[in-house]
């Protein structure tokens, strides 16, 4: 039966929100459908807001009673808030997508064993709401690309495969040559076998391994020579979909089941290096040994020590933290602004990166992302930074001693890119705290509101804090900029691009700030030590949502709950250690399962942001 | 009701082609009113910011209160400023697929493109947002990509494919593993599976026709088409860049390559500078916002302001105006090209504007609009479409379907064309 609560919604809400009228893209009627209704947990959780601030339904419309009201919200709090998952057992999905761009030249490189950077002309990767570009729903093959594709592949095969010398012995696509002791056709053989292995990261079916010796063979009935015979193969391989796209294959049953070792590797290695596996994986794949805990942890050690686990820093971090963006969003005029330039903001981007790949290959806890004084320059960015002593481009590790410096909120590279051009954002940098580092973002602005508006405007006198202050003490904006505001005027000290400054336009800058708990403190410092103090297990959750949507390649859903809190819980138990958070990724459920989908998860309607 | 038979352009005539040049931001308001209209409604005097469209005032329709019922905003209004839909961001839907790939799909069969989607490349933020660099949806669900390198749409038009290794023999090899993949994965995988097949075998179509069409580049010299193969990257002059791509969709036109063209002339959102116009401070985005002059805004810069509202306004109809002045250089070339039986114009159909009405208002009301080209004989030009009510944009996306042979009665929200092509309203 239904609940009395779905009555409730029914009767004050379908009139604008039921399937036919779907005003603000908004359908409830689809929603109340969708059970459990922690499927749309973020639409449900700003109809809670909007109905406990009253906003909804608009002050025109038959308002609830308050028992009404009251009983409607508990309700929905249990349902939502309160949800059981023990009853939910899912691990999900990953579907076939293709690679990211980063993907593709990452694999090229440990493919061919050469760095050829193919893909500054793809078209750029884009992203939706899910943040990460590996996100399966945002990767598109369209013609364009497939062009791109081919003629990157022809550079490859090109590069990889000289036609008047012999191939560099290091080499891994030549893995046999031919020889007095060994024949062509035995050589192509070898060459071509293990290529596929490599490139389509599993075996391949028989009917593939005779199509490309096909490719070979009839090359050479054509009276082309051994190495273009092998170009045409590896070329064949390459604009293969079992190259191109990342897909696994699905067991023919309703249950959940544990992926293939090759799949497990593939999970991996996309993971930690951003790209295919190396032939370690491969051998243990083939042994099937990989999921074996202990060579599983053993495996997730060794990758970690490896230089291409950098893509955590380079590519999880920077996604996720925004820094990416940094260099697109900013431009400046050269002449008006001779310090500003790309050098500088490549290594203000390498920084964050070190830093957060360190913070995993040594192990730290994940407070010191916030408070550690070590990060890494190099000459440029250490005279950004005011430090001595430091020559060169290299980066380096160094250790702050300015206090105000220390830990995530000092860095340049996350301090420009919360702002505008030539001007900070309290606003934009609040909300960057809240939604993209804690998780825990405000709901979205209340229909129909505007934005700072001509009262505002008409007190020029008052400083800009004071006017957004003014802005926020309209209740209906109050209710998100109260939490938002006071932690993005609390780092007012940094300029737009992250420099210290103690004034801003002639006024002596007042960096006070307030978490929605009602704690007061000033400054970065003072930030920083209210964010441990209060907001170490946000900050702890929503890393481990985020590392598992990037392990994963898809938005979570619903039913990753479970397998996020059995994270947590350990992750806590160990001191919030980084590879703990690493390791517990890899032995998770979602991680090491799946299970057949026949429907795409949510599908009903949710709240659209209009630009 | 006319049947749509009669609509269809006569056999005689070179075949239509479709057009979409889109521009973010919106205008000021009254920026789009023209000056002075006959008591017939026909066009006397467009406004000053629109006074370099004056010379092809009978070739263009200007619309008022035109809307998007649907669509609002920089991110949402832009992903479906074609598809009549409304845009989800969870599912990265447009509501359907837009109105150039539905015709692409009908006509593209014959063309060596079925259509040619480019963007001038963004600048600043939202840069790489999905909504804000998306106009054409192949499925409800499947963006487009877009072509940003004047280079490379060019030689996706007249170049041979190269000798590489992709030869006939092994897409025939890979189309079988993928229809092989295909029964493997999951149901809803086929999907993707299927999005690699069609890339590829556009890909493979595209290699037919370059054949052919190759020659078409040494025409490319005859009069009124003088066209080089452009330089390699993105030309440095804004304005260099933005005509070299009209040209390429002129060309592409002209040549037959395609039949269907879209041109984003920015990002849904953009905030470029045009400090390279005189008299012109601060972001396209900012001087949108018009009323707010403080300088002080989430959007503004932080070093320009502004002493009123109407020097602010000026700059944002400066900037509406230079964009203007590019659609009337690409119809000037359109016009030129003589094809026998009427100009490339006439036998096209252009749709030139944006997903927001006001800039600083933020609408999807009385957006700004203007109709191109003869369409083959069927339309009525020279005249301003005084709609005292919201007009839904969806009834001209179904009126070119219809003149362009696609067999549908209804698209989105609208159920009958847009009869204002053709008689007064």
């Amino acid at each position: 039966m239904e609940h009395p609560g779905s009555a409730l919604i029914e009767h004050y809400c379908f009139d604008c929100h039921d399937s036919d009228t779907q005003k603000g893209e908004v359908n409830l009627e689809a929603a109340l459908g969708a059970k459990p209704l922690v499927k749309n947990i973020d639409l449900w959780r700003t109809v809670i807001a909007r109905v406990e601030n009253s906003d909804m339904p608009p002050k025109k419309k038959p308002q609830p009673k308050p028992e009404e009201k009251r009983r409607l919200l508990n309700w929905l709090d249990s349902e939502i808030n309160h949800f059981d998952y023990s009853q939910v057992d899912n691990p999900g999905y990953e579907p076939v997508r293709r690679l990211t761009h980063i993907e593709f030249s990452n694999t090229l490189r440990d493919l061919l064993g050469l760095d050829l950077n193919l893909v500054a002309d793809f078209p750029i990767d884009l992203s939706g709401t899910s943040g990460f570009e590996n996100s399966a729903n945002t990767l598109f093959l369209q013609p364009i690309l497939m062009e791109r594709y081919l003629s990157a592949v022809d550079k490859a095969v090109e590069a990889a495969v000289p036609l008047d010398s012999k191939p560099s012995a290091d080499s891994p696509v030549f893995v046999a040559w031919p020889s007095g002791k060994i024949s062509e056709r035995e050589a192509a053989r070898k060459i071509i076998d293990r290529f596929m292995l490599r490139a389509f990261r599993r075996p391949p079916t028989e009917d593939e391994a005779k199509e490309l010796h096909g490719v070979y063979a009839r090359s050479r009935k054509a009276g082309e020579s051994f190495e273009m015979a092998i170009r045409r193969a590896l070329g064949a391989a390459l604009v293969s979909p079992a190259f191109l796209l990342k897909s696994e294959i699905v067991q023919n049953t309703d249950e959940s089941y544990q992926v293939s070792d090759y799949e497990l590797a593939c999970r991996l290695s996309y993971y930690l290096w951003a790209s295919m596996p190396d032939d370690e994986l491969f051998q243990l794949a083939a042994e099937k040994r990989l999921a074996k805990p202990g060579v599983l942890a053993e495996q997730v050690t060794r990758m970690l020590a490896d230089p291409k686990a950098g893509t955590l820093g380079s590519v999880f971090a920077a996604q996720w933290l925004g820094f990416d963006a940094l260099g697109v969003r900013v431009r400046l005029d050269p002449i008006d602004n001779p310090w500003c330039t790309d050098t500088l903001m490549a290594a203000m981007k390498k920084e964050s990166a070190m830093v957060f790949t360190a913070l995993v290959r040594e192990n730290r806890p994940l407070k010191n992302l916030i408070d550690s004084k070590n990060t890494f320059v190099n000459e440029e960015l250490a005279k950004f930074y005011k430090l001595k002593g430091v020559k060169g481009t290299e980066m380096r590790r160094v250790s702050h001693t300015d206090k105000r410096r220390y830990g995530l909120f000092g860095q340049a590279s996350v301090l420009a890119v919360t702002s505008s051009p030539h001007r900070t954002s309290p606003i934009r940098r609040g909300e960057w705290i809240l939604s993209s580092l804690l998780g825990t973002p405000p709901p979205p602005p209340p229909p129909d509101v505007g934005e700072l508006d001509e009262e505002i405007e008409e007190n020029r006198k008052l400083t800009f804090r004071q006017k957004l202050e003014m802005h926020s003490k309209d209740s209906r904006c109050n209710s998100c900029h109260r939490e938002m505001d006071p932690l993005g005027f609390s780092l007012e000290n940094y300029d737009w691009f992250g420099r210290w400054r103690t004034k801003s336009r002639g006024r002596t800058i007042d960096a006070k700030g307030k978490l929605p708990s009602g704690t007061e403190f000033e400054g970065p410092v003072g930030l920083r030590e209210v964010i441990l103090a209060e907001k170490l297990d946000d900050l702890a959750r929503q890393v481990i949502r985020k590392m598992l949507s990037y392990g994963l390649g898809r938005q979570l859903e619903y039913y990753d709950e479970p397998a996020v809190r059995k994270i947590l819980a350990t992750f806590k138990k160990d001191g919030y250690r980084m590879q703990t958070l690493v390791r517990e990724v890899v032995k998770s459920y979602p991680f090491q399962f799946r299970k057949n989908r026949v429907e795409p998860d949510n599908e009903s309607k949710e709240v659209v942001k209009n630009g | 009701m006319q049947p749509l038979s009669a609509l269809a352009v006569t056999p005689k005539r070179p075949k239509l082609r479709v057009g979409y040049l889109y521009f973010p931001n919106g205008v000021a308001k009254g920026g789009w009113e023209p000056e002075k209209v006959g008591g017939d409604g026909e066009l006397l005097k467009l406004n000053k910011w629109m006074k370099d469209l004056e010379p092809f005032k009978e070739d263009i329709l200007v619309a008022r209160n035109i809307w998007t019922p649907r669509g609002n905003g920089h991110g949402a209004g832009t992903a479906t400023w074609l598809t009549g839909g409304s845009y989800s961001g969870s599912r990265v839907s447009a509501g359907g697929a837009s109105v150039d790939q539905i015709i692409a799909r009908q006509v593209g069969k014959d063309t060596m493109l079925p259509s040619l989607d480019m963007s001038m490349k963004g600048e600043g933020y939202f840069s790489n947002s999905l909504p804000r660099n998306t106009i054409s949806w192949v499925g409800e669900k499947l963006p487009a990509t877009r072509d940003t390198n004047p280079r490379t749409i060019y030689d996706r038009m007249f170049r041979k494919a190269s000798d590489g290794v992709t030869d006939k023999g092994v897409i025939d090899l890979v189309n079988g593993q993928a229809k092989s993949l295909k029964r493997r994965v999951g149901r809803i995988d086929q999907q993707k599976i299927d999005e690699y097949l069609e890339s590829l075998r556009a890909v493979e179509r595209r290699m037919e026709f370059a054949e052919k069409q190759a020659d078409k580049s040494a025409l490319s010299q005859v009069k009124g088409v003088e066209f080089k193969r452009p330089q390699l990257g993105i030309p440095d002059s804004h304005e260099d860049y933005m005509r070299t791509m009209m040209d390429l969709m002129v060309l592409g036109f002209w040549s037959g390559a395609t039949r269907v063209g879209s041109l984003m002339l920015d990002h849904g959102q953009s905030n470029r500078y045009f400090d390279f116009i005189d008299g012109v401070r601060g972001t396209w985005h900012a001087l949108s916002h018009y009323r707010d002059i403080s300088g002080k805004t989430e959007d503004d810069d932080g070093v320009n302001s502004w002493k009123t509202v109407s020097e602010k306004r000026d700059m944002y109809n400066v900037i509406t105006a230079w964009h203007n002045r590019q659609f009337a250089y690409m119809l000037g070339k359109m016009k030129s090209i003589d094809e026998g039986n009427g100009t490339l114009l006439e036998n096209s159909m252009l749709l030139y504007g944006s997903s927001l009405g006001d800039g600083h208002a933020h609408g999807e009301e009385n957006l700004p609009v203007v109709f191109a080209g003869g369409g083959g004989g069927t339309i009525k030009n020279g005249r301003f479409l005084k709609y005292r009510k919201n007009f839904s944009l969806s009834k001209y996306h179904l009126a070119t379907m219809q003149r362009m042979g696609v067999g549908v009665e209804e698209f989105a929200d609208a159920e009958s064309p847009m009869s204002g092509l053709t008689k007064d309203v």
